[in-house]
Parts: C-alpha cells; structure tokens; sequence
C-alpha cells in the first residue's frame, strides 16, 4: 500500500511533501489536556463539511456543538470552551489539521474588520487524520468477519474482466481491475480484522464467558462456511485468472492505466501501479513458485481460528462448570501447595486434588495359604519366604529375556552330558540315601552332598516361634528330608568328618512322583 | 467372563488402579487398548466395588477414586531420579497445566515459561527467576513428568538445552490437552473448600443401617485395595466387621487376581505380581529396599531372643484418626483465603457434625488395641552398624557408604510406608505384617569370616 518511489524524481507534483515526522505532528490534538473536546470540535466541523460548509466560523462550531449536545451526553459546552484558541491550535503551523483563512466576508466598518475573525477548514490530511481517529475509536468488534459471498463476486468480474479485455473495451477493463483490487483489498482487511478480533476474546474471554458463548455457534459457522466457500471457489477463481491471462496480461494492464485517471501520475508510473495490483490479485488465487496463495494462506488461518474458538470454548465451558475455571482452580491450588508447611501435606493436597495415587502391596505370598489360620497372628504364623537372590543381588530370580542362539552345539552337547551325569549320579545318591538311611553308616561324598543340600532348604524355611524351633522340610525330586524336634539330636557319618545336629532328628522319605512310583512297584 | 479372558481383564484392573491414568503412551504402548478392551466390565466393577469411576475415552482412560483420607505417603516422583516432587515442583506443576490450558496445540518452553513467570511471581515464596538455582531444574522435571504421562510430545528441540541456557535452547511440544485435563480431576472445586477435608468422600447416601453398611463395606474395600495393609485395631467397628467378610477377598480377588491373606492382626491383598505397587517391598530397588528388609529382620531377632525381648516395650500406638487430623490441620494451615468463595464453599465440619453425631455410638469404638514393641533409635542404630560391620560398608552402595544413619532414616521412612512400622518420638513401634519378613535373615547366607557371602549390591543399581 505504501509504494516509495524508487526513481528519485518527486511525484504528483510535489504535493505530498509533508515528510513522516510532520504528518505525525497532525495527531497532536488527541494529546492535548482536553483531546475529548478537540475530538468534538471536530466533530462539529465534519458535521458542517457534510453539508458542504467548508470554511466555518468559530459561531458555527459552538452552533453545531450546541446541537450535537442535545443528542449525545458528552459533548462540551461550547461556553466552557476557548473554541478560538483550540481552532487556531488545531491550525498552527505545527499541526495543520485545519486550515485558517481570514473571513473573506466584507466587513463594512472599521470596528467589525479590527474585531475580524478567522474562518477555519479542514486541511485534506487534517481531515484524513480525523477520520483516522474516529475509526480508532468507533471501531466496533461486531463489525469483524469474513465474507463467504465475496467469493462470487470475484468470479464474475474476472470473468467480465477476460471478457472486456478480449473486446477491447478499455473503460470495462479499468473498472472491473480497480473493483477486483478494492474487493480484495476489503477481504484481506476483513480477515485481519477478524482474526485480530479474534485475538482480542481469547485474551478478554475471562471477562465475558457469557457474550462468547452466545455467538460460538455462529462464530464456528461462520468461519467453517467461509472455509467450505473459500475452498469450493478456489479452483475455479484459479481457473478464471488463467482465463484473462489468455486474454494477455501486458495489453490489459496498459488499457487500465490509459483509462486511469489519476492526472498527478506519470503514465509510467500508472502502468507500474497497475502491474503491482495484477500481480497482488494473481497470487491470491495462483500459486507462485513455492509460495501458497494468498487463498491456501486465509484457509489455514481460518482453520488455526477454529481449533482456537474451540480452544477457548473449552477453557469457557469448562470454567462455567462449578463456576470456577480450570485456570484459577490450578493457580490456586499452587498457592496452596506452596505454601504447605511440609513436603508430605503438600504431595498429600496434590495428589488429592488432581484425584492421582497408587495402589500399594506387599509382595511374598505363601504357597500354600490356607493351610495358615487366619486367626494367627503375623508374629506366628510362618514367614514368607524371600528368594536368596533377591537379597543377596538384589535380582528376583527369572528366566530373563532371550538370549541370542549360540551355534556352538559342541560345547552345548557336553555341558548337557556333564550335567546329565551329574543329575544322575545326584539322583542315584539320592536313592542310596533312601535305601538305606542316613543314619549308621559313613555317608559317601555324593550323598553327602544330596543331604547338605536339603538339610540348607530345611534350616531355610523353618520358623522359629516364640523361641522354639519348629521341624523344617527340604525335599528334591526324589527324597523330602525333615527336621524332627528330638532331644538327643542326630549325628551323620561322613567321609570327611561327623555332622553334629543338636536337638533335631533327620527323617527321610521318598517325595513326590517318586513315592508314586515306589508305592507302585512294591 | 470366560476364565481364559480373566487374566487380560484383571491385568486390565491392576493397570487402572495402579497408575489412574492411561493414555496411548503412558505407562506403556499397548496399556490403553487392554483397558478399554474391558472398559464397559472395569467401569461397572470399579463402582460397585469401590464407588470409583472410570472414564474412557479413545485418547485415555482415567480411574477416579473416592478418598477416604490424606495419604501423606503418596508423592508425585520425578521421572528420571524417583524422588518426590517438592513444594516448588507441585506449584509449577499446576501453574504448567493452567498455562497449557490456555494455549493451542502447541507451545515451546520459553513461551510457557513467560507465562509461567508471572503467576509464579504472584505465589509468596515461590516466583520463577531462570537465574535461581533449583527453578529449571524444577520445570524441567515438571515438563518431564508431563511428557511421560502423555500429556506433552516433544516435537523438537530439547529441554536439556534450555536448561543449559535458556537464551538459545528452546523445546517444543505438542500438548494433548484431552490428557491434561484428565490428569487434573479434583472432585470438588477447590475454590469451593474452606477445608482440604472437603476432597474426601463422606457418606451421603442416607443413614440408615443398610446404607451405613453397604458404605463400611465399600470402605473396606477401598482400604484392602489401596493400602498394603490394614490392621483391624485401626478402623472403626463397621468396617472392620466388613473386612472380615469372605466376599470381600473373593470380589477383590477376583478383581486384581491376587491373594488375599487374612491374619488375626488384619487383611493385605499380596502383590505377587511385584507391579501391582508403587513402592515395591521386598523387592529391587536398591540399598534402601534391602536395608529395611534386614532391620525387620534384626527386629525379628530382637523380639525371639529370649534374653532381648524381656527388655522390650509394648506400647499403645496413637489414634490414626488423630494423625489424619494433625495432617489435614497442616495441609488447612495453607489454604489461601483470597481464592476462596466463602458463598459456595462446602463446610465440612458442618457436615460432619452431624454424622459424627449419628455414627458415633459404634462405628469410632475401635477394636481393644494391643501395644506394639517399641524400638528405640539407639537400638535401630546399633542394628544398622551391625549390619555395616558385617556385610562391610561397601556393600551398601558409594551413596550411603559413609551414611549409615541416612540410609537407617530412608528405609524406616520405606516401611513406615509400607505400614510395616510406625514412626513415633523417639523410635518405632513395630506393627503386626513386619512378622512376615522376620525370615529374611534365614535366606542371607552367614557371613564367612573371609567375606564371602557379603551382600553383593551390584552397581547398575545402586543409583537412585
């Protein structure tokens, strides 16, 4: 919108040469000690300038005023006002808003030419600078949306425009470009507006839940139409611009801005005007190189709005639901914990008011609990047994996870005739212990072992209650060994010396499977 | 059901009232459509067991409970080291969820920081200066916590960056703000409370005679399910004639899969899982763990030594209702005033008094308590040089080599959870289940002269 000039050469006749710092200037007044009144005094002189009174005497402002009082509250008297001074403030040398001029009215004599008066207008940016402010002011968010049904529009005037440049017509031409510009120009101020709008009630919902829930639905329809529009026009708007590219682009442009009537332009320059606003409407439909259109561009903004409304109307509704919002519960909440005089009410608070905790449990169960009555205490009724492994490594014993295969069959072939034979030779111990007893022979080394090492499974798991010691069992697959209270104790003969048991007696018996099948053969 | 689905349905059941929240990735892939596999059955059963409620949508499922007390035992840990969140961490936690409430689908760290800064500035004491030692660090692990439960995606960059400097790193997240809101469920609004006792479920649903039972024995329940233990002599008449039933361990049983072991002192549901825990006893979990296993041992061996155990004290424990009362005062000592709307707020003790009044007579006479041996410091300390002497300080670990009086307090801490002890001025009282692991001297090896046999702590896990 702001082109520079690049060229150097001043253009429209030097007539806009106010440079940025003086044009800034013109906004003064609303700096002012009383800027409402300056807002109202020019006010009074728009109202005249629409009645085609354009250079106005201080009297004709307090008039004016005095009727825009009767209508709104607000306005200053013009009594209270020194309406001479703010006029002729408004059109010092520094702002310029307005323009004063003495009152070109003859006098007559010589008291009313000494008692003479300026008359004031408006500058033509004076003007433009009120203007500005007023829409500052009044801009009002209903005013906000986005047109679904411009969409339509465009496609006939780029239609009509591919017509007129095929027929020559250069005046159709001029006129269907300068509304396709003005209407996209409209679109694209709309759709910041609405979307900055937008932006406003999700940063002020807080404020008001209630006015947002009563236009959600149609704030949702609204924009998912205007996408549905957006997204069913698109190809064909694409196709349409095609179209009058076929038509030639450079003879159109050149018609337009020979029927331009801009005379402060050179006609290079209208032509360099005119090839900006094609290549502006162009991208809105067409893709250029990499970059999405402006179109893409306006769908996905729509779509980001939408999953913001309902963002916002999650917050909103969520917030109406008890009366209080998620938000401020949480903040709360953080007070709260924060402020809790120990780390443990604080986690306890927490872990309450989110509703999170965990179940906890013992582990080690009996295998065999109904055999324990429930009506012994802890203290009697036998331990759990805790894996050795799991104190010992702190490991529970498991399979573990698979291991890679190992191709070396030899080694498994011998480990496993190893420990084949040593089971067998275990188990034949095994069964010469059954046969024949431990007591009142010298044990060979292996039943010694086989003995050791159901007499260690036997001392694991026996309990000692209330200071006496209970029998203990340890059994493999072959034998079950007990431990007997017995007050003369036992003694095993070994190969290597004499195993003292104080105060237990061994019994051993065949266990299981075996029993089974020893009750079979016999 | 059919048996061969029993196993996936309690599976289902322990996942839920183990974590209370499921989504597609939290704890693990695949837990949530186990979940809702049997979410119609887990819903149904959850509420007439416990009065709990599950909520399952495709994105998660979330298991609300109804609490009967404060559990100042229950802690949110951090993801990586386990440690319990502090103070700091659980106000930003909430300020994070609010902060995420009110974004987008996404946000990065150094905007949600921005946020984050000026609520925490308006909290006394707490505030967020990035320049402060302890406050990223706090975030990062609030973050973490997030992103493990679902709740964020990184999408890029990392926070370890950011923490490392937060000019220049930067990470960004996806946020599943259906996860968000379901991690944060209080069952009131908490504007609304005048008292914490306010979050707590109070029966009322009539007061009646069926009624009043049918709530002892869903409190029942509820106490077998979320507690390791529960001792008879601790709850009132009601519930105690409730816990006795045989229906309660069959229903509960049939739930979880797991056993339930009744003894004269009380009732514990067995994890023989070795999951079904948030604390797991006896079990991994390094030094701690296996220390406590060997002090109730020594324990044991103190009160079956004939010569030891006449110089025992048996002394009554404190009221638990008292101690739930000391804690709730502590956590009502914090309350911010300014939040609350004294309009709409829901006055417990108004409440209360009237069911006090009714319930009164039977419910808070407490089954004839029985004294506890009591365990004085001193005698715990020399337990624990005992066993630093001969196991030799190095099995327990580079951390607690030179602490043996830390890691005394950590693992008492760890059974006093786990109800197997009571902390009280002084020392512990030794409750009745710590008789269950009296064996755990029986499976150590003696130790040889020669060190053999010493524990042998490997050190892949001796990092907590």
């Amino acid at each position: 919108m702001f082109q520079r000039d690049d060229s150097g050469v001043s253009e429209s006749f030097d007539l806009d040469s106010l440079t940025v710092g003086d044009r800034l200037r013109l906004f003064n007044f609303t700096q002012r000690d009383d800027p409402v009144a300056y807002l109202w005094v020019l006010r009074a002189m728009n109202v005249l300038r629409a009645v085609h009174q354009l250079q106005v005497h201080p009297d004709d402002v307090a008039n004016t005023l005095k009727e825009l009082a009767t209508e709104h509250d607000e306005v200053p008297s013009a009594a209270d006002l020194n309406l001479r001074g703010m006029l002729d403030n408004l059109s010092s040398d520094d702002e310029q808003v307005l323009y004063r001029v003495e009152d070109p009215l003859r006098c007559g004599n010589l008291a009313a030419y000494r008692n003479r008066q300026s008359v004031y207008q408006f500058t033509e940016i004076g003007y433009r600078v009120y203007r500005a402010v007023e829409e500052v002011i009044g801009s009002r968010v209903q005013d906000a949306n986005l047109s679904r049904l411009i969409f339509a529009d465009i496609l006939t005037d780029f239609k009509s425009l591919a017509a007129a440049n095929r027929e020559g017509d250069r005046d159709e031409v001029y006129r269907k470009l300068a509304r396709l510009d003005s209407v996209l120009e409209d679109m694209t101020q709309r759709a910041a507006r609405f979307y900055l709008t937008l932006n406003d009630v999700a940063r002020t919902t807080d404020v008001s839940p209630e006015t947002f829930l009563r236009y959600k639905h149609a704030l949702l329809a609204h924009m998912s139409e205007f996408t549905a529009e957006l997204e069913r026009y698109a190809p064909r708007l694409a196709e349409a611009v095609y179209e009058v590219e076929d038509t030639g682009v450079e003879t159109l442009l050149e018609r337009a801005a020979a029927v331009d009537e801009r005379p402060m332009m050179r006609p290079s320059a209208r032509l360099e005007d005119w090839r900006r606003r094609w290549i502006g409407l162009r991208q809105w439909f067409l893709a250029d190189g990499h970059a999405e259109t402006k179109a893409a561009h306006l769908q996905g903004a729509t779509r980001t709005a939408i999953s913001g409304v309902i963002a916002l109307l999650r917050q909103v509704t969520e917030s109406r639901r008890g009366g209080v919002s998620r938000t401020t519960q949480l903040r709360h909440l953080a007070a709260w914990a924060a402020a809790a005089p120990d780390e443990q009410a604080a986690n306890a608070l927490v872990s309450a008011a989110f509703d999170l905790r965990s179940v906890r449990h013992l582990s080690g169960a009996h295998g065999d609990d109904d055999q324990i009555s429930p009506r012994t205490t802890w203290w009697d009724a036998p331990g759990v047994e805790v894996s050795i492994s799991l104190f010992r490594h702190g490991k529970r014993p498991a399979p573990g996870g698979p291991q890679p295969v190992r191709t070396r069959r030899g080694a498994h072939a011998r480990l496993r005739e190893q420990q084949l034979a040593d089971r067998a030779a275990d188990r034949e111990a095994a069964k010469d212990l059954l046969d024949h007893g431990p007591h009142n022979r010298v044990l060979n080394e292996a039943e010694t072992r086989a003995v050791l090492k159901l007499l260690t499974r036997a001392l694991q798991v026996r309990t000692v209650v209330a200071s006496r010691l209970r029998s203990g069992t340890g059994s493999s697959d072959v034998l079950t060994l007990r431990l007997i209270p017995n007050e003369r104790g036992s003694q095993l003969r070994t190969e290597t010396g004499t195993l003292h048991l104080p105060g237990f007696a061994l019994e051993i018996k065949p266990h299981g499977a075996m029993r089974r099948s020893r009750t079979e053969t016999s | 059901m059919e048996t061969a689905d029993l196993g996936s349905y309690q599976q289902a059941a322990r996942l839920m009232l183990l974590h209370g929240v499921v989504t597609e990735s939290y704890p693990r892939a695949k837990a949530l459509a186990l979940v809702l596999q049997w979410a119609d059955e887990l819903a149904k059963d959850f509420r007439d067991l416990f009065g709990y409620s599950l909520q399952t949508s495709a994105r998660h499922a979330r298991l609300l409970r109804r609490l009967d007390a404060f559990d100042a035992s229950q802690a949110f840990l951090t993801v990586k080291s386990k440690r319990p969140f502090d103070r700091r961490r659980l106000a930003y936690l909430c300020l994070i969820l609010a902060c995420l409430h009110r974004s987008r689908v996404e946000i990065n760290l150094a905007d949600l920081v921005k946020l984050l800064t000026p609520s925490a500035n308006t909290i006394e004491h707490l505030g967020f200066d990035a320049t402060a030692p302890g406050h990223k660090d706090a975030v990062v692990d609030v973050m973490d916590w997030l992103v493990d439960r679902g709740a964020l995606r990184t999408s890029d960059g990392s926070m370890e960056d950011w923490a490392r400097d937060h000019d220049r790193g930067d990470a960004l997240f996806d946020i599943d703000h259906d996860t968000c809101a379901a991690l944060f469920r209080p069952n009131k609004p908490l504007q609304h409370l005048v008292s914490a006792a306010g979050l707590l479920d109070t029966p009322t649903a009539g007061t009646g005679r069926d009624p009043r039972r049918r709530f002892a024995a869903q409190r029942a329940r509820r106490l077998l399910i979320e507690y390791p233990v529960v001792y008879f002599s601790e709850t009132d008449a009601e519930t105690s004639i409730a816990l006795r039933q045989p229906t309660l361990a069959e229903d509960i049983a049939r739930l979880t899969g797991l056993p339930v072991e009744r003894r004269a002192e009380g009732i514990m549901l067995v994890d023989t899982t070795g999951h079904f825990t948030d604390k797991r006893f006896p079990g991994r979990g390094g030094a701690v763990n296996r220390t406590a296993g060997l002090i109730l041992a020594k324990i044991a061996d103190l009160r079956e030594d004939p010569d030891r155990a006449s110089s025992l004290h048996y002394l009554l424990p404190t009221d638990p209702g008292e101690e739930h009362a000391d804690l709730l005062s502590r956590i009502d000592m914090a309350l911010p005033q300014a939040g609350t709307l004294e309009a709409l707020a829901h006055d417990p003790h108004a409440d209360d008094g009237e069911h006090a009044a009714e319930a009164d007579p039977d419910a808070r006479e407490h089954e004839g308590q029985t004294g506890l041996p009591f365990v004085e410091d001193g005698t715990l300390e020399q337990m624990i040089t005992e066993l630093y002497e001969e196991f030799g300080p190095s099995s327990f670990t580079n951390k607690w080599q030179a602490d043996p009086g830390g890691l005394l307090a950590e693992a008492v801490a760890l059974l006093a959870d786990l109800r197997l002890v009571h902390i009280v001025p002084g020392g512990i009282l030794v409750r009745p289940a710590a008789g269950r692991y009296r064996n755990i001297t029986a499976v150590l090896p003696r130790p040889a002269h020669d060190g053999q046999f010493a524990l042998d702590f490997p050190t892949e896990e001796t990092s907590r």
